[in-house]
């Protein structure tokens, strides 16, 4: 039993597609090989799939007069879930996220369905150290409900009421579209990302905590329109990448490259000084918590640029000297 | 010679140089000289065929470095598990995989010689009954087919469990799979059931997303079986990984797995276990395991697991401290600015504090008791305080006259500020 194995295999899948077409041509064969695989799956693959005179192809398909092929089985390829699959569904039901999704019905039926199959870990085996004791309250009733709404909405890009009480403790009544549903395993919360349907403006992208939705009603209108999920994400990105200077001592480069893995970024090494240079690009609405795991790191680490993220650290650290002295 | 293939054998060593390239970012091809420049460049381009929208070539002044940048919060698929499913196979293996799924497909069961046999009638594909029982086997051991016994006779069929049928019964599955498989450990998994049904998750994305954690969903795979049968493993264990050199060995180690940790906030991902000539628990990086082999059998787990539970009570992170749980701890305390209407600062301790307490002390001061083993680990979530912290006290003494110095040193670093 391994993840790692054949049967889960890109080739084995484009095959699989290809069987269940029964019949194409040699340049629907590669498109499919194209679209589906891997950059250069089309020079290796095809010439094991077009029947070849010497006989080094598969033997899956066989060429017909109008040179069309045609697959050598006689039924549309199966798969079964596998007992890794099997075990890793079995594991996810001990994982109470998993009721946002499944009634009650639904869950005790396949709790009873997978009773045999054990589970790839218990959720004893794996912890988090470091992740917020605050999460949200994923088996609360009213939750649930709000998440399925959500859930529901995001399906059919149905517009919902959501009265909502934001971060400094304000009450607001929003009519949005929801197009993602985010989580977050540092902060053990579900967010949901989401439009504004009627918006002539160009900023018209909220993001919004599940566990901070007051009430919600689906309206019954639907929202026809394209959701650019791209150009909502760069009406909160930063104007300018941070960037940053991070000594070796302390295994610095190290531990920044890991906690920061997922930033898109530039790095460049300087081998004379060892010094490294990091562009970070962020989510302006997350300056603060950057800011802070930057700060995390010391004196290993210089905040370069741009100048009002560099003086917010420095306004920081010369507080921090004042208290010191006055101690 | 042998030629390129984007297909491969095993996964250590493409775990290794996706991982650099992901994280890492900055190296060049003289950086992988413990490696040939012929594995390098195969390596390379295969990293290029499977992830090439997430690929960057920049030309520094080490020369052209390879990265991989993904803005991890933002995407529907963990473009990294490509690399699970590059596995490489014989003609037989993929031949034996359709051809026996369409002799099977009608429901019906057979002995190996009669598929042996239908192999060769249907599809002239003539192999041993040898190769097809290995292969009947394998499937059965995966769970695709199903072996039953009719006296000493194994008959085969397919199995009947298809994700298509099973979400029809439960709805609400499909977006649970969908969910779950952007999730760590295993979402590859998840992702393999999307993909056998030709699903794709588009509605759920995850923020602070480490997904080069999945490189090392193998490896843990088998820690977990081993702490599934209470056995200790054999561990071959690289001493570091950012610079690598060809002087660089790999460690062995016999051990007892108990735990796997994982820090929400830095990536990084421990496997915490249990040495018995040194009476004593301490941490393995998940990303330095290179192999994992099960061994002995370990009669004391469960009170190693009730020890265990007992010291994690204070472990800030994941360091033991060369302490076997009898010393006593000297509490670090840590006194803080907070005005009445910084609730969220307050609120932010409260949520993030680990093994100790908040209390007031003053109208704008409140001191945290950390009741830790090790000290040290805590001083970068203090440091993300800097600018409220009055004092720290306790712990070691290190730490104290090391906070000190190094605000010192920030001021100094940032110039403008006066030490």
């Amino acid at each position: 039993m391994n993840i790692f194995h054949e049967i889960y295999g890109t080739y084995f899948r484009i095959v699989k597609h290809l069987l269940k077409r029964r019949r194409m041509t040699e340049s629907e064969l590669n498109s499919v090989i194209i679209d589906e695989g891997y950059r250069d799956s089309c020079l290796f693959l095809q010439p094991r799939l077009i029947p070849n005179a010497d006989g080094s192809d598969w033997g899956l398909f066989r060429k017909n007069d109008g040179g069309t092929l045609s697959a050598n089985t006689k039924n549309d390829p199966q798969s079964p879930l596998t007992l890794l699959q099997k075990r890793w569904l079995r594991t996810k039901l001990e994982d109470p996220r998993i009721r946002l999704f499944l009634s009650d019905d639904e869950y005790s039926g396949l709790t009873e369905e997978l009773k045999d199959t054990a589970p790839l870990y218990t959720s004893e085996m794996l912890y988090f150290y470091d992740q917020f004791s605050d999460g949200d309250p994923f088996e609360d009733r009213k939750y649930k409900m709000h998440f399925h709404e959500i859930l529901t909405a995001l399906r059919n890009r149905e517009i919902i009421d959501v009265s909502y009480r934001s971060g400094k403790g304000n009450g607001k009544r929003l009519r949005v579209v929801p197009f993602y549903i985010e989580y977050s395993e540092k902060n053990d919360k579900i967010r949901v990302h989401c439009i504004f349907p009627f918006s002539e403006q160009k900023e018209n992208f909220i993001i919004l905590n599940i566990g901070r939705i007051l009430s919600l009603k689906r309206t019954g209108n639907f929202f026809s329109g394209d959701i650019d999920s791209e150009a909502c994400f760069r009406q909160t990105r930063c104007e300018e990448p941070v960037t940053v200077r991070i000594n070796p001592e302390r295994n610095a480069h190290e531990r920044f490259m890991m906690e920061f893995a997922p930033y898109e970024k530039r790095t460049e090494l300087d081998t004379e000084t060892g010094v490294m240079t990091v562009q970070l690009w962020y989510d302006s609405l997350d300056e603060t918590e950057i800011l802070i795991r930057l700060l995390g790191f010391g004196p290993v680490l210089e905040i370069v640029s741009p100048p009002d993220f560099r003086k917010q650290a420095v306004e920081r650290i010369k507080r921090q000297c004042e208290i010191m002295k006055s101690e | 010679m042998s030629t390129f293939s984007e297909l491969i054998k095993t996964f250590s060593r493409t775990r290794d140089y996706v991982r650099d390239f992901f994280i890492y970012g900055c190296k060049v091809r003289d950086d992988f000289k413990h490696k040939s420049s012929r594995t390098y460049d195969d390596e390379r381009r295969r990293t290029e065929s499977w992830l090439g929208d997430y690929i960057n070539h920049d030309d520094s002044k080490r020369g052209r470095q390879i990265s991989m940048s993904v803005d991890s919060g933002h995407i529907t698929e963990n473009p990294l598990y490509q690399a699970y499913y590059a596995k490489s196979f014989t003609d037989n293996d993929i031949k034996l995989h359709f051809f026996l799924i369409d002799l099977l497909a009608n429901g019906k069961r057979f002995t190996s010689q009669e598929l042996t046999n239908l192999l060769f009638r249907k599809y002239d594909f003539y192999l041993d009954e040898k190769t097809v029982r290995t292969k009947l086997k394998e499937y059965s051991d995966e769970g695709l087919f199903i072996c039953e016994k009719e006296g000493r006779t194994p008959y085969y069929s397919i199995s009947p469990d298809t994700f298509d049928e099973m979400s029809g019964r439960y709805p609400g599955l499909k977006d649970a799979v969908r969910f779950f498989s952007e999730t760590q450990p295993f979402g590859v998994i998840g992702n393999s059931i999307l993909k056998s049904c030709d699903m794709q998750n588009d509605r759920f994305i995850m923020k602070h997303n480490y997904i080069a954690r999945t490189l090392e969903d193998d490896i843990l795979l088998d820690i977990l079986e081993a702490m599934r049968s209470e056995r200790s493993v054999k561990l071959k264990i690289f001493p570091a990984r950012l610079y690598l050199s060809e002087n660089t060995k790999e460690l062995n180690r016999t051990c007892v797995p108990m735990k796997i940790s994982t820090s929400a906030q830095t990536g990084r991902r421990y496997l915490i276990v249990y040495t018995p000539s040194k009476n004593s628990f301490d941490s393995i990086r998940l990303d330095y395991i290179k192999e994992v082999k099960p061994d002995e059998p370990c009669p004391e787990y469960s009170a190693l697991t009730e020890k265990l539970n007992e010291e994690l009570t204070h472990v800030f992170g994941i360091s033991f401290s060369g302490r076997n749980g009898t010393e006593e701890i000297t509490p670090l305390r840590i006194t803080m600015h907070i005005s009445p209407e910084e609730y969220y600062i307050f609120d932010r301790v409260k949520r993030e504090i680990r093994y100790g307490k908040i209390e007031q002390t003053g109208e704008n001061t409140y001191l945290l008791t950390l009741d830790i083993y090790d000290p040290k680990e805590a001083v970068p979530w203090i440091r993300t305080f800097t600018g409220r912290i009055i004092s720290i006290e306790g712990g070691t003494e290190e730490i104290c006259r090391q906070f000190r110095t190094d605000t010192e040193a920030m001021a100094k670093l940032y110039g403008e500020v006066q030490a």
